[in-house]
């Protein structure tokens, strides 16, 4: 469901979030001074490449400012701390991306169907199923079916290290 | 071409065997996707946008506008008879629709929300067709500085109405409209923030941004925290509701189709605000106001025909203006862009048959939704049964598989990724992720608008406020952005309406 996700909150820390506006506050001002010294801003009846992106990183650079000195005001430090809370299932978070990531790099040296069957049974298990042969069942199910149904929709599938398995 | 024989070029191009299966196809999945929580209808335009592409430019908008209307039907299904919104439009159906199933009136409660959803959905179709073409014809007298406002106000209004902080909505807006400066610039052709890089020449994709912030972050969050869902067991009979329910529907239905459709128009409002208006409405105009929240069939009428209305309506500022109103119809304005086609008051001039095609093609896909989410009811519900533990790698699956074949570039895998993990970290910072994705889209035009204006003016920015349009509607914006800066307003906003639809 796309609606917006409320991180839990409570008493604790909010470093981390005080670290992504300084994030922000400085990604403005180095997109400001780059569009300005090295885009070149052109003239106001002219606007140069770097025009847009210079008022942008102004404007982001002012919006970050302000949010941050909003953050650590002294009223904002009496309602109370809040806690970015650590998900629970972190590692189960950090296995998906990087099983996502193997999967980018392994995907046209191996093939499709040789990345994508040990990659889903990964996604599976991570997902939750417990027993080995449903997850690697389903990932061969799964592997099989897609590539038959997406080659006759025409999206070109690497075949990788089984050229045999490449379409027309 | 009158609306007479603009609906006959239409019909004529949507009754072909190929067409009628892409209508059905995308009414088929945006049910689906409204009856699945995980992914909502923006998630899965992005999953099917990369194969569409391969289609003509009218049946890749039939398709992708099919999921999203299709979601708002199906969306109810999920509220009803799990207590689960399917997409964020459902969320008001749960207040009173799942307390009538758990009193065995779970049929009318399904059937009210269909034939509601069809009422909506083509009172809006037929005030789309009346109201494009003066708002068209007015809008060809725009110019640069009017349609730079315009996309200001657009982007404004989004992060006015966030549920979140309006202040990191501001920043998600910035951030996207930095993010669509990346590549070539196409006025001087010079390189922006590639940093020698081959891959951003092109600029950042739509596509594996989009499916990266959409798809693979919310599965992120709901690997955080998997719901279980518990499916009410009796039997679903009596689909059609009795006549008092008719009595009690009828006025909720009318409302529901106008203020949805008002609604629907707005930049930033949409289907979400629309039914939750619906709702406050119905129950201050309701004699048994009591009844709201322990099974009133009005609460489930009213707010369901609203988003319908509304989502029909967010097509008026796209093809007539071409400006997109809400991260849906951005997406919708993507592709149409990939086809070459630009949306605006000259696509019902140049390609009538684009325009003509989709209004046809709601026409037919309102009948079949209806098809679809009453006599088929019983198929949705042992979809519900499926364990998300399965879902999910298909999900995963459907997006590696979608980035990867819009351009056979694997590094799009890696953007896709990234964003995916970046759009999970924004969120549990609070930042809301459509300002972000609609700023991207629509970037490149506020951009060559912005400097086509100034350079019309000879560098006055007093082009922008001597111009009627322009002034009011950057005058609005101007109050807005005020307003989300502000210490006292920019906190969390007590209307829960979602942002994304």
């Amino acid at each position: 469901m796309d609606t917006p996700y409320a991180p839990a909150e409570g008493k604790g820390r909010k470093t981390p979030h005080l670290f992504v506006l300084a994030v922000w506050t400085g990604l403005g001002a180095f997109l400001a001074i780059h569009s300005w010294g090295r885009l070149g801003v052109g003239q106001i009846r002219s606007p140069g490449p770097g025009f847009m992106p210079f008022l942008l990183g102004v404007l982001f650079f002012l919006a970050a400012a302000v949010t941050f000195a909003r953050e650590v005001s002294p009223r904002r430090q009496g309602e109370g701390e809040r806690k970015e809370a650590l998900p629970s299932n972190l590692g189960k978070i950090a296995a998906v991306l990087v099983t996502l990531l193997a999967y980018g790099v392994l995907l046209e040296r191996l093939g499709y169907v040789v990345t994508t069957f040990p990659v889903l049974a990964v996604l599976f298990f991570a997902a939750g199923v417990r027993r080995w042969a449903v997850a690697a069942g389903s990932s061969l199910a799964l592997t099989v079916l897609t590539y038959l149904l997406f080659g006759y929709l025409g999206v070109l599938l690497p075949s990788g290290i089984l050229p045999a398995l490449s379409f027309g | 071409m009158d609306i007479l024989s603009g609906l006959q070029t239409g019909f004529a191009a949507v009754l072909q065997p190929s067409m009628l299966l892409y209508c059905f196809a995308g009414v088929f999945i945006g049910t689906l996707v409204g009856v699945l929580p995980g992914l909502g209808p923006v998630g899965a335009m992005s999953l099917l946008l990369p194969p569409t592409i391969g289609l003509s430019p009218a049946a890749s908008i039939i398709m992708l506008a099919g999921i999203f209307y299709g979601a708002m039907y199906g969306g109810s299904t999920t509220s009803i008879l799990v207590n689960i919104p399917g997409e964020a439009a459902s969320v008001v159906t749960c207040l009173d629709g799942y307390q009538m199933a758990r009193r065995g009136r779970a049929g009318p409660a399904l059937g009210m929300s269909a034939l509601g959803s069809f009422v909506g959905g083509t009172f809006s179709v037929v005030a789309l067709m009346v109201l494009v073409f003066p708002l068209a014809e007015f809008a060809l007298k725009f110019g640069p500085p009017e349609y730079f406002a315009l996309i200001c106000l657009s982007m404004t209004v989004l992060s006015y109405l966030t549920s979140g902080a309006r202040s990191k909505a501001l920043l998600m807006v910035l951030l996207g409209l930095i993010l669509g400066t990346v590549g070539i610039d196409s006025v001087s052709g010079m390189p922006r923030f590639c940093f020698g890089s081959a891959f951003l020449l092109d600029g950042v994709g739509l596509i594996p941004v989009a499916m990266g912030l959409f798809g693979i972050s919310e599965v992120l969050v709901n690997l955080e925290s998997p719901e279980e869902r518990s499916i009410l067991n009796e039997r679903i009979t009596n689909l059609f509701p009795t006549l008092d329910d008719w009595k009690r529907s009828a006025a909720p239905i009318a409302r529901g189709s106008v203020l949805g459709f008002l609604l629907g128009i707005l930049p930033g409002a949409g289907a979400v605000m629309a039914s939750f208006l619906s709702y406050a409405v119905e129950k201050r105009l309701s004699k048994r106001p009591e009844e709201f929240g322990k099974g009133a069939i009005e609460g489930v009428a009213g707010p369901e025909t609203a988003n319908n209305a509304a989502s029909g309506a967010a097509f008026v500022p796209l093809l007539a203006l071409g400006i997109p109103p809400n991260i849906v119809m951005g997406l919708l304005m993507g592709a149409l862009v990939l086809h070459g086609v630009t949306p605006g008051p000259l696509l019902l001039t140049q390609h009538p048959e684009i325009f003509w095609g989709v209004i046809a093609s709601m026409y037919l896909g309102n009948v079949m939704l209806v098809i679809l989410n009453l006599p088929l009811v019983g198929m949705w519900v042992r979809v519900l049964r499926v364990p998300y533990k399965f879902l999910m790698p298909m999900i995963l699956l459907c997006c590696l598989i979608g980035v990867y074949g819009a351009s056979e570039n694997p590094a799009d895998i890696w953007v896709m990724v990234a964003s995916g993990a970046a759009g999970y970290v924004l969120r549990r910072f609070g930042y809301e992720l459509a300002p972000l994705v609609l700023a991207l889209v629509l970037g490149p035009l506020l951009e060559t608008n912005f400097r086509n204006s100034l350079t019309l003016s000879d560098g006055s920015f007093a082009i922008f406020v001597t111009r009627p349009i322009p002034a009011v509607v950057l005058g609005v914006s101007a109050v807005l952005v005020l307003t989300m800066l502000h210490p006292k307003t920019a906190k969390r906003s007590r209307l829960a309406v979602g942002s994304i639809e």
